[in-house]
């Protein structure tokens, strides 16, 4: 009978919730904006990785091309073992190559397709015309080249283009290819067919030759089955290596893991400042409420019960806004489409995922719960008596032992949660360690503050002492303006340095040591004709010119690597491939020997000077063993020092060196850089050296700008956003603190304070908080601009004056203006409802 | 002996959802220096709305209400302010003291927006006499309701101003509190030569008055 008494009671009271809820919307308003924001950005960053990885998943055999790819990188495809595995699947044959297209007197450097008949076995070519894919694997001599080149060279179908000193006729321009995984996704891309390439001569290193074979299984073949007959053949084949589905497009999901780690943690962030907003807006909330909450104590209701209404009106308002920025999220893969279809030929699908939702929902859940505690704690403090003693009481955040326990508790498990479940996790952890290091130190800063102003005696100026007096009286709303404001500009100051930093990056005018142009696929007869070729443009040319050759590195003391190195590793790269190796006899200058020692003329074994960044991800150590595969030859050499390598300065810069004396008698080719001292407009090499191919140092710079503008964007796009939601909460924080000054307001009124010194107060109040947080706000982003700057982008970190001034500007200015608003507002409160109490 | 306080044929209409509604009609009264007027009438009859009037905290639509041969018809809200700060103490029944100001603090706000010196001493001397030595330095929250009212009285007379508006001073105390409240006003009144109109339901209080009024629907009946 009293558990049913209970039950109705509980009914009652979620009913009560409900309705208090729904009438109390308005009040409401900037909870569930702050929090509809901060879900939206999270639930549309989550919505785009799983979308992104599912479609990258889902077309992963389309991204590669076929079940499986044997990838015999420059050497031929044993044949024999190719007829073996068409037994069981269908194969198609692709060979890659550099070279430039020249039309006249332009030439772009372009990644060449030559492709057979059975081309794609997944996925289709879009081009336009329509037919042209067909009309180019039909025709010799014809050529499909992608939409930028098409433009950039001015092209119209019916047009030749020469490659090598050969003419190809163009046939249309290529929309989009399937297999996107490899080298095409920001690069120059063209296709001819398979007959067409036997035109040309390509054992030039310089041309970067890659030979693959797809596989897709025949229908009566399981696909388990299918894989593990083909890796069997292949097992003994040092030449050709197997790729499996999963490893295609890994530098695609490179780029959106570590996109996406990053705008989590930045959408993190903002709901985290948001959530130090939703805890002010809710103490105004209960503020608000405090002689119902009085009322209700009167009547008989428990602090849990109360807490418990209060808990359920947050707990509609989670599912609401969850529900609503989940769906928003999710109505931005549509608009996002129209984008990538045109880029990378990807169509997010569109579909609710529950887990999504949870995740959302869940993260929301433990945020609120977390900073809601203290908030709702202060009912506890809330007496009966106010009812009949007429005091205006302010609400504070409560913290108990138990309560900071529990908090500290979530907050861990939320922390760890996010960290490890993220790409990177010790990045995550080291954000968050960061992050929660800032809220500290403006916690012990606003401590300081109050402390300080113990000391101050401002008798003789009436409007210090009333901002003195506000400040430690309206310390709760002070600390979290303090606080938010802190946290928002040192956010904002370190994305502000961070963008200038990369910008100027970006638009970094060229290294004055860098050459104008790379050379690729100099033969060691041309090199004589080559010098004379340059030094006949500009006699006052500088010429820097390397041998080099191709290696594989197959073993690290006796064990491939490819066994235990994780592919997102940041130096896979240099294991997964072919790898160019010079020699030099003297250390490179701008090549800083940080351990070991460089090679003596004599020694004839192997030995190796390996990039110390390398080194380091791959836990290489001094005089570890390589096996490198040389001509056909494994040969073991050991690695002897590790060289500090900056491809930044645009020279001629090898991952791996080699010693001299053992390369003297290898077949090499020669790799150039030339510096030109007049300007030299067209460089046209397709006649007298048709197979060597050249990079502008300036276009190249171009590319990576444009993609690195690209990244910038998307980056501010989501930190305005979060700015906005730090403003947001910043303006609620002010406007809880006006409120709260209504009553004191209408004190002065009574008193007979004008206006102005009213709002004088207030402004030094403002003066006081923002300058002291300021100050520190600009000391942590310089800390944190110059150690992301460093350590994240390995770039110079300077400091710019003009950026930080405006963005403090625009924060000060805003913030003044809210502080007007909000004073001019309440300063004149409607006096009749007051003085009747109501 | 010249009229503090005149008051000609004053109208206050307020706008409620486009309706209007009249809460003071025709209302005359002269008030004389250090003459004390007691207005009686039942609750929404427009007592409160009056004293917000003479206060200047609120506009009136129409007619004159003269403070000192000043018309405050035609005076901004600074200007209203100024003349508060310097001429009128007020005292409500929800006492509006600061709660982060002590009560010694709270007197002196009075004489520091004023610029006066030796404000400490005036505010204790004052706090003295309404029986609040001990109580200097304690806040609001930490007053019964009745130690409240007193400071809120001291403070009202800190400045000696020209007239007292009082809103029901002791509605919210009990009888023991509200004689002595009532005591303590009209002896500070007298002391320091101010005027006062006083809002009461108490008839026992109205009756200490020099003059009793009478408001019934917005209008003077008494």
């Amino acid at each position: 009978m009293e558990k049913l008494a209970d039950n109705k009671y509980m009914k009652y009271l979620l009913l009560y919730a409900l309705k208090d809820l729904f009438r109390s919307k308005f009040k409401l308003i900037s909870i569930s904006i702050t929090l509809f924001l901060s879900l939206f950005i999270y639930s549309t960053i989550l919505t785009l990785n799983s979308s992104l990885n599912k479609e990258l998943s889902n077309n992963q055999k389309i991204l590669l091309g076929g079940d499986l790819e044997i990838d015999y990188n420059r050497t031929k495809g044993n044949k024999k073992l190719i007829n073996e595995v068409k037994k069981i699947s269908y194969v198609t044959e692709i060979i890659e190559f550099n070279s430039m297209v020249n039309k006249g007197e332009h030439s772009i450097f372009t990644r060449i397709k030559a492709i057979d008949n059975y081309y794609p076995l997944y996925g289709s070519v879009k081009t336009y015309p329509q037919n042209a894919f067909n009309k180019m694997k039909k025709n010799i001599n014809s050529i499909l080249l992608n939409k930028n080149t098409y433009e950039n060279l001015n092209l119209k179908i019916g047009d030749n283009v020469n490659i090598q000193n050969k003419q190809l006729t163009v046939v249309g321009f290529l929309e989009n290819i399937p297999d996107i995984g490899g080298a095409f996704v920001f690069g120059d891309y063209a296709m001819i067919n398979k007959n067409t390439l036997q035109k040309f001569k390509l054992q030039s290193l310089g041309n970067l030759m890659n030979n693959e074979f797809k596989i897709k299984f025949k229908k009566n073949i399981k696909e388990k089955n299918g894989i593990k007959r083909v890796i069997e053949i292949f097992k003994k084949d040092k030449n050709s290596k197997v790729k499996l589905p999963k490893s295609s497009a890994r530098g695609l999901k490179l780029i959106i893991n570590n996109f996406t780690q990053f705008l989590s943690l930045l959408s993190i962030s903002a709901l985290l400042i948001a959530s130090v907003g939703l805890a002010n807006s809710l103490l105004s909330y209960l503020n608000d409420k405090s002689t119902q909450i009085a009322i209700k104590k009167a009547i008989g209701i428990s602090n849990s019960k109360i807490k418990l209404i209060y808990y359920s009106q947050l707990l509609i308002l989670l599912i609401i806004l969850s529900i609503l920025s989940y769906i928003s999220g999710l109505l931005i893969i549509p608009i996002l489409n129209t984008y990538l279809i045109n880029f990378y030929n990807i169509q997010l699908p569109f579909h609710f995922s529950l887990v999504t939702y949870f995740n959302v929902f869940t993260i929301g859940f433990v945020v609120f719960v977390i900073f809601s505690i203290p908030t709702l704690n202060s009912i506890n403090r809330v007496k009966g008596n106010i009812l009949l003693k007429n005091i205006k009481t302010n609400l504070m955040f409560y913290f108990t032992k138990k309560s900071i326990f529990f908090m500290f508790s979530i907050f861990t498990i939320f922390i760890l949660f996010i960290s490890f479940s993220s790409f990177r996790p010790l990045y995550s952890l080291f954000y968050f360690f960061s992050f929660f290091i800032c809220i500290f130190a403006f916690y012990l800063i606003f401590i300081f503050i109050l402390r300080l102003l113990k000391y101050i005696k401002a008798d003789n100026f009436l409007s210090i002492k009333f901002a003195l007096k506000d400040i430690s009286k309206f310390k709760n709303i002070s600390l979290i303006v303090l606080v938010t404001l802190g946290l928002g500009s040192t956010l904002l100051l370190s994305l502000g340095l961070i963008g200038f930093n990369l910008k100027k990056e970006i638009s970094k005018s060229i290294p004055k040591i860098a050459p104008d142009y790379f050379f690729v696929g100099i033969q060691k007869n041309q090199e004589l004709n080559f010098v004379n070729f340059i030094k006949s443009k500009d006699p006052l040319s500088s010429i820097n010119i390397m041998p080099m050759m191709s290696v594989k590195l197959i073993k690290i003391n006796n064990v491939d690597p490819l066994n235990y190195i994780d592919q997102f590793n940041e130096s896979y790269w240099f294991i997964n491939n072919d790898r160019r190796v010079s020699w030099s006899k003297l250390p490179s200058k701008n090549n800083i020997i940080e351990s070991g020692e460089w090679w003596d003329d004599k020694t004839e074994e192997l030995l190796i000077s390996l990039d110390s960044k390398i080194a380091k991800d791959l836990n290489i150590k001094l005089y570890d063993k390589f096996t490198l595969l040389i001509s056909g030859r494994e040969i073991e050499g050991k690695v002897i020092n590790f060289r500090k390598v900056n491809y930044q300065d645009l020279n001629i810069n090898f991952a791996m060196l080699i010693n001299p004396k053992f390369a003297k008698n290898l077949p090499s080719e020669i790799l150039a850089t030339v510096k030109f001292m007049k300007k030299i407009n067209n460089l046209n090499l397709s006649n007298e050296f048709p197979n060597i191919s050249f990079i502008e140092v300036r276009n190249y710079l171009q590319k990576i700008s444009d993609i690195l503008n690209k990244i910038y964007l998307s980056i501010s796009l989501v930190s305005l956003v979060v700015i906005f939601i730090g403003f947001f909460v910043i303006l609620s924080a002010i406007v809880a603190q006006g409120k709260s000054k209504i009553f004191q307001n209408l004190v002065y009124k009574i008193i007979g304070l004008n206006k102005m010194k009213i709002i004088k107060a207030s402004i030094l109040e403002f003066l006081i908080l923002y300058g002291i947080t300021i100050t520190f706000s600009i000391l942590f982003s310089i800390i944190i601009s110059k150690f992301v700057v460093e350590e994240f982008f390995k770039s110079s970190w300077e400091f710019d004056f003009i950026t930080l001034f405006s963005i403090i500007f625009f924060i000060i200015f805003l913030n003044l203006l809210l502080i007007f608003y909000t004073n001019l507002k309440y300063l004149s409160p409607k006096i009749y409802p007051l003085i009747r109490n109501e | 002996m010249n009229n503090l306080l005149e008051i000609k044929k004053l109208n206050l209409i307020y706008k409620i959802n486009n309706k209007s509604l009249q809460i003071l009609k025709n209302i005359n009264l002269s008030l004389k220096q250090k003459e004390s007027i007691s207005v009686v009438g039942e609750s929404g009859s427009g007592k409160t709305s009056l004293i917000m009037l003479i206060a200047g905290m609120e506009k009136f639509n129409s007619g004159d209400l003269i403070f000192d041969g000043i018309n405050l018809k035609n005076l901004n809200e600074d200007q209203l302010t100024d003349i508060r700060k310097k001429n009128i103490g007020i005292i409500f029944q929800s006492f509006f003291l600061l709660p982060n100001f002590t009560a010694l603090e709270n007197v002196n706000l009075s004489l520091e927006i004023n610029n006066i010196n030796n404000g400490i001493l005036k505010s204790k001397d004052i706090l003295d006499r309404v029986g609040l030595k001990n109580r200097l330095n304690h806040f609001p929250s930490q007053l019964s309701g009745g130690e409240q009212q007193r400071v809120a009285i001291a403070r009202s007379l800190v400045m000696k101003p020209k007239l007292i508006l009082a809103d029901e001073p002791t509605g919210n105390l009990d009888k023991v509190n509200s004689l002595l409240i009532s005591n303590i006003l009209f002896d500070l009144v007298n002391d320091e030569g101010s005027s006062l109109i006083l809002v009461t339901h108490d008839t026992k209080i109205a009756n200490k008055a020099n003059k009793k009024v009478e408001i019934n629907d917005g209008k003077i009946s008494g």
